[in-house]
């Protein structure tokens, strides 16, 4: 199985190669997607759902395109525009689909990502639920006795609401805190080595050479 | 000798509440302590205090040293502490990690590190969770890691905070033949009558941050005691 630091590699010198780009042509659009194919094939992501993912772009590309396109028309800025977008978007969502958050946290640690930030990721995605939790009793416990009379009343309300919601979780973290460090919390994370197998090696050449490809066809274009 | 002794243990939170009023109290190895009380009598202040989260005057020692700042990381290992809600104690995204997290930061190579989780869980019957999500388990199932993830440090005394509390009645089984299976040395603060005469073979009971009474489970059935402590 390929672990999630070689995925995360191999995507960002993949995205790398696409955004240094300077002109796109089809040729060049089809080894990208060559090399998606490839990280699908590898990493056993479903093509299907890759594409999928990869429509969250279409708000952000609409709004390129209405900035771009207005002035001067579909020309070929715009052209290049939308294609990095959606291929960077298809790298993505690749990564996306063939990796689960918490092994890409994981991954993101062994490559050496700061410590700090790791935490961070690591606490909220294991507390996110547990804050919605609570926020959806809150609100419930309001709506029981609060009927939205009085405009002004409800921000006093919401107010009071974030406020207490903010001590609950401060005093979370401090319990959180102390049951680290009764088990012997030293600042870091402790970090689970794992072996790389040949496919993982294999996706991140393939990623190398792509960028290598780009940059000798623009160096000597013929 | 004792495990661990507490003399004039005092302690006022920063809002000038006085929550112990000098507690004294020596607990034997293997010896099953229940600790009950109103709430804010002051029991998990106490429990605080001995695990070494909370800093009292007075003395407490665990085998002999007294905990203080420079000991804690030595003492600290010995000395369990099982929060009331289990959330608060599992904080890694996987099981295996909750439970690998002490071990690895007692500095034990890998393999020691899985035989630890892997006894630890077995011992709370959930030996297949490893690669659950802790987010993702019942409270009854998280209870039993919360408990686990503190068996993994191998612990000489375990502190208990209101083990039974919002359990079913079958997990609430489960979880008290669990304890009552482990050699450890445990004090458990509890409101639950029927698990310190089942488990426990010493009750301390504190009202108003001061130990009015220690004594074998007999305490359980002199009621006119309980009542006059409102226990019942």
């Amino acid at each position: 199985m390929l672990q999630p630091e070689s995925k995360t590699l191999a995507i960002v010198f993949y995205i790398l190669a696409v955004v240094l780009d300077p002109v796109l042509p089809l040729w060049r659009i089809v080894g990208y997607l060559l090399f998606l194919l490839f990280f699908a094939v590898l990493s056993r992501a479903s093509i299907l759902k890759i594409i999928k993912r990869s429509f969250f772009l279409i708000p952000f590309l609409l709004v390129i395109l209405i900035f771009n396109a207005l002035p001067g028309g579909i020309g070929p800025r715009v052209y290049l525009l939308l294609g990095k977008g959606w291929l960077a978007a298809f790298g993505l969502a690749a990564l996306a689909v063939s990796t689960d958050f918490v092994r890409l946290i994981k991954g993101l640690q062994r490559l050496g990502l700061p410590n700090v930030l790791i935490q961070l990721l690591t606490f909220m995605y294991r507390y996110l639920d547990l804050l919605v939790a609570e926020v959806r009793r809150m609100e419930i416990a309001r709506n029981q006795r609060f009927f939205g009379r009085g405009y002004l009343r409800q921000f006093t309300v919401l107010g009071n609401m974030l406020g207490n919601l903010f001590l609950r979780t401060f005093e979370r973290g401090e319990r959180v805190y102390v049951a680290m460090q009764l088990r012997g919390f030293q600042g870091y994370l402790p970090i689970t080595k794992v072996a790389y197998s040949w496919q993982d090696y294999c996706l991140v050449i393939g990623a190398l050479a792509t960028l290598a490809l780009l940059g000798v066809s623009i160096i000597c274009p013929y | 000798m004792p495990l661990l002794t507490a003399t004039e243990v005092t302690y006022t939170y920063p809002d000038g509440r006085h929550a112990l009023q000098g507690v004294n109290l020596k607990i034997y190895p293997g010896e099953k302590v229940g600790l009950l009380g109103l709430n804010g009598a002051g029991k998990s202040t106490l429990l605080l205090c001995l695990a070494g989260v909370l800093w009292p005057r007075g003395e407490i020692t665990v085998q002999g040293v007294s905990l203080s700042r420079q000991t804690r990381r030595q003492i600290g290992p010995k000395v369990g502490l099982l929060f009331q809600d289990p959330n608060d104690q599992l904080f890694m995204t996987t099981v295996f990690e909750d439970v690998a997290f002490g071990p690895q930061n007692l500095g034990l190579p890998l393999n020691q590190v899985e035989e630890r989780v892997s006894q630890a869980l077995a011992m709370v019957g959930a030996a297949d969770f490893t690669q659950r999500f802790t987010h993702h388990l019942s409270f009854g199932e998280k209870k039993r890691v919360a408990l686990a993830t503190i068996l993994a440090m191998e612990p000489d005394l375990l502190l208990l905070d209101e083990p039974t509390s919002n359990l079913d009645p079958k997990r609430r089984r489960e979880l008290l033949d669990i304890i009552a299976q482990r050699p450890q040395a445990m004090l458990i603060a509890t409101h639950d009558l029927a698990m310190a005469q089942a488990v426990c073979s010493r009750i301390i009971i504190l009202e108003q941050g001061l130990v009015v009474a220690d004594g074998s489970t007999d305490l359980l059935n002199d009621e006119s005691l309980l009542q006059k402590h409102e226990l019942i």
